[in-house]
């Protein structure tokens, strides 16, 4: 059975030889017999004077003449001239058969391969999908395992902060910032990831009406910004910013990571200002968070707001996902973001769109 | 003000997490509520029913769906149902999570929790939120 079916390959290669055999002897038949004694038919009806030099002359002059003629052995050159020309293209048209009929095997078997390949795509893809799912699970659940545990954390140190008898003891203060900066800098990081990933997954996020100081002065005060913080300022344009629809948290996480960023990748005596103006247009305001540091290293620039930039070119202990945070969220709310270097340091801007159609579309979702 | 308002108003922390419950107990308490909590669905009911509490806060994911079903049964007893209920959540508080819960209190036609906060809780929006709670007996609300 199997072989077979090894052989059967070759059987059609073999049969479909000889049937271009077939095709050139028919041809040739064809040629000899058919067309010769056409073109003899031709040569008489052209030039009366040929039937007379035909030896046959009972028949001179009737079709059948003709015809006999060119059997006879003295015709044998001409009639195999007629039977090769009638082989040639028998053949050709022949060969061109066989090539098609290659070609249409070979698209079959491409068809072939290409559905099986397609089929085995359909079930990597459920799989990947099963996959992805599972990861999302797992991520959510760490997070919010996670989330749970560092609240405890900052928590408990910020309830024992408020405790008037602990917070006047130096020593016992610092230790207690220390524990809820670090556990709320970890919860920045917990949520950004998660709010990273959501933002991929699916659209928008759910806004409200804020004041721009508000926010501003939420971000500047977080208890996750770095201990040597103590350079932050708010510039005084802010006041004059209308109301805004946006995020929340993602507004603030956002601040936050900029002002992080200039106080981690600076030195400590690094002065940050952080403010927010109506543009130019009207149309939105724009944020900007600018620093007197070193600036953004020439060659980090490209990479910045890539998720997963390739890290050996960030500062040491870095996850490079903040400013892709910023970016994702940003681009939520329609917003843009960019950095410049300015002669000392540097300055993050992004721009929340103020527009009225729109925001009143996503206020209808306010919870 | 607070001494006088929420002394005597007894809030009662449902919270798989004993750590958790502990830090929402050490804000309240701080805040001068009297405070109980309960680890588990029965337990709470239980204490929901003895001593009825002015106000629940919920971690609605706790295992085994424990918390919806709390939630359920509460709401079913006429002599608890009226107690406000502020869901602690750890998922984000957005459309998707609300969908979810009403999916999850449509088919009893129960109604909506009056307000919800998300993980990390922070002590001082906490403390507004069951503040309004407090202030907006059931029936009254939206
Ligand atoms: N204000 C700034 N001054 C100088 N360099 C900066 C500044 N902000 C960002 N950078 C550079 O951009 C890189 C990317 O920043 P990003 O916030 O994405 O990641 P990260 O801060 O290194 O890590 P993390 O994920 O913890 O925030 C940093 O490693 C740093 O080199
Ligand atoms: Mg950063």
């Amino acid at each position: 059975m199997i072989a077979a079916n090894a052989a059967a390959p070759f059987l059609k290669f073999h049969r479909r030889w000889r049937r271009l055999g077939w095709h050139a002897v028919t041809g040739f038949l064809f040629g000899y017999v058919v067309l010769h004694s056409l073109s003899m038919l031709i040569f008489q009806w052209l030039d009366p004077r040929m039937a007379e030099a035909m030896p046959n002359h009972r028949a001179a002059g009737s079709l059948l003449a003709a015809a006999v003629h060119s059997f006879q052995p003295d015709m044998l050159p001409m009639g195999l001239v007629f039977g090769l020309v009638g082989a040639a293209i028998a053949t050709f048209y022949g060969y061109h058969r066989l090539a098609v009929s290659f070609q249409r095997d070979r698209l079959a078997q491409e068809l072939a391969r290409n559905e099986k390949l397609r089929g085995e795509l359909a079930v990597q893809n459920e799989e990947l999908a099963a996959l992805e799912l599972a990861n999302r699970r797992t991520t959510q659940f760490m997070a919010h395992d996670f989330k749970t545990a560092l609240n405890c954390v900052g928590g408990f140190a910020g309830q024992l902060l408020a405790k008037p008898g602990l917070r006047d003891d130096r020593e016992v203060a610092e230790a207690l910032t220390c524990i809820r900066r670090q556990a709320h800098r970890m919860t920045g990081a917990v949520l950004d990831l998660l709010q990273l990933a959501r933002m991929g997954e699916k659209g928008k996020p759910s806004v409200q009406r804020l004041s721009v100081t508000e926010v501003l002065h939420e971000a500047v005060g977080d208890f996750s910004l770095p201990a040597h913080a103590a350079r932050i300022g708010l510039g005084d344009r802010h006041r004059r910013c209308p109301p805004l629809c946006a995020n929340r948290d993602l507004l603030r996480r956002v601040l936050c990571n900029l002002v992080s960023n200039a106080i981690k990748h600076n030195g400590p005596n690094t002065r940050v200002c952080v403010d927010a103006e109506v543009s130019e247009s009207g149309r939105e305001v724009l944020f900007s968070c600018r620093d007197d540091g070193a600036g953004i290293p020439p060659e980090v620039l490209p990479l910045l707001f890539r998720k997963f930039a390739p890290a050996k070119e960030f500062s040491h202990g870095s996850s490079g996902l903040g400013l892709a945070f910023c970016k994702a969220a940003v681009e939520a709310h329609w917003g843009r973001i960019w950095c410049e270097n300015l002669p000392q340091g540097s300055q993050f801007c992004f721009t929340i769109p103020l527009d009225k159609e729109h925001s009143h579309d996503q206020c209808i979702y306010d919870i | 003000m607070t001494n006088v308002s929420t002394t005597s108003k007894h809030i009662l922390v449902v919270d798989d997490e004993p750590d958790f419950a502990a830090l929402l107990r050490s804000i309240l308490s701080d805040a001068g509520y009297t405070v109980s909590t309960a680890y588990d669905c029965e337990d709470a009911l239980s204490q929901a029913r003895t001593r009825r509490p002015d106000l629940i806060t919920l971690d609605i994911q706790m295992p085994r769906r424990s918390g919806i079903h709390f939630y359920h049964k509460l709401k079913k007893d006429d002599r608890v149902r009226n107690v406000p209920v502020v869901v602690v959540t750890g998922l984000t508080r957005d459309r998707e999570m609300e969908n979810l819960i009403h999916s999850l209190l449509e088919p009893d036609k129960l109604p909506h929790p009056q307000a919800y906060v998300e993980k990390p809780v922070e002590a001082e929006r906490f403390l507004q939120v069951v503040e309004e709670t407090l202030a907006c007996p059931i029936g009254q609300d939206r």
